[in-house]
């Protein structure tokens, strides 16, 4: 339940990433042709910083977690054995 | 285990405490930011906003960093329960706090009274069956026991009516057998 939720929670922040790029398009703070303003040029910078840590830190709680199941696995099928 | 699953492990709990960190630090960034820049350029007006754009952008930066900041106090907290957790099972990690292993203390010292209650309950089948087998070599030589003047115990019935005189006259029979030790 804890692990789903801290999973939940990467997927959340990646989330809010994707929003803050989308934001300035979305809200119409941006105008459209313009030169980009400040608040777009930090909300894009941030929400991709944000995104990309989202969706590194994702993949990578997600490989572990696969490994640790693997791991399981084979302590399973051999009871005497060590996983690895 | 070894070093590359352990490595693995703390890899992926250590990612998820970073994630978890730098959204906080970016929301408190987001926070601070209309406050900090104000959303103008200096020395270039074109790319200044008008005022209803500038109040959309920081509501937009604040709500997102108020959103952002209990999403990562969460994120945070379960990787660390989970990182917690994970330890205390390798056994790395003992159980810290004194309220939890009073817990366990006495949720093992119920488990302990739970067995010796079901240890001290006998079931009544199972005493049935003793006393049958107790009582069946008594029953092999009927001649010497009525030259002695014990009584005699019936053979067991079926039926629970069966089951309790036969209970019964093992019972008589104890008295009988005490009587005469006193009587010696």
């Amino acid at each position: 339940m804890v692990n789903r939720l801290a999973l939940a929670g990467i997927a959340a922040i990646f989330a809010a990433g994707a929003w803050l790029i989308a934001a300035p398009f979305v809200l119409r703070y941006q105008p459209a042709g313009a030169p980009w303003t400040a608040a777009a040029r930090l909300d894009v910078a941030v929400g991709a910083a944000l995104a990309a840590a989202g969706f590194g830190g994702f993949f990578t709680a997600l490989a572990g977690r696969v490994r640790e199941l693997y791991a399981q696995a084979g302590t399973a099928q051999e009871p005497g054995g060590a996983p690895e | 285990m070894g070093v590359v699953g352990f490595s693995g492990q703390v890899g992926r709990y250590l990612s998820g405490l970073c994630v978890a960190t730098l959204g906080l630090c970016a929301a408190g960034w987001l926070a601070l930011a209309p406050v900090a820049f104000g959303y103008r350029t200096a020395g270039r007006p074109e790319t200044s906003l008008p005022s209803a754009g500038l109040q959309r952008a920081a509501w937009a930066d604040w709500a997102t960093a108020a959103g952002l900041a209990v999403v990562s106090l969460v994120t945070l907290a379960c990787w660390i329960a989970a990182w917690r957790r994970r330890l205390r099972a390798d056994g790395i990690l003992l159980p810290a706090s004194r309220r939890q292993a009073r817990r366990e203390s006495r949720t093992q010292r119920r488990r302990q009274r739970d067995d010796e209650t079901a240890v001290r309950t006998p079931d009544p089948a199972q005493v049935l069956s003793e006393l049958r087998t107790l009582l069946t070599p008594l029953l092999a030589e009927p001649d010497e026991d009525h030259r002695l003047g014990v009584p005699v115990v019936p053979h067991p019935r079926s039926g629970g009516l069966a089951a309790m005189e036969s209970m019964l006259a093992g019972a008589e029979l104890l008295m009988v057998g005490c009587g005469e030790e006193e009587a010696w």
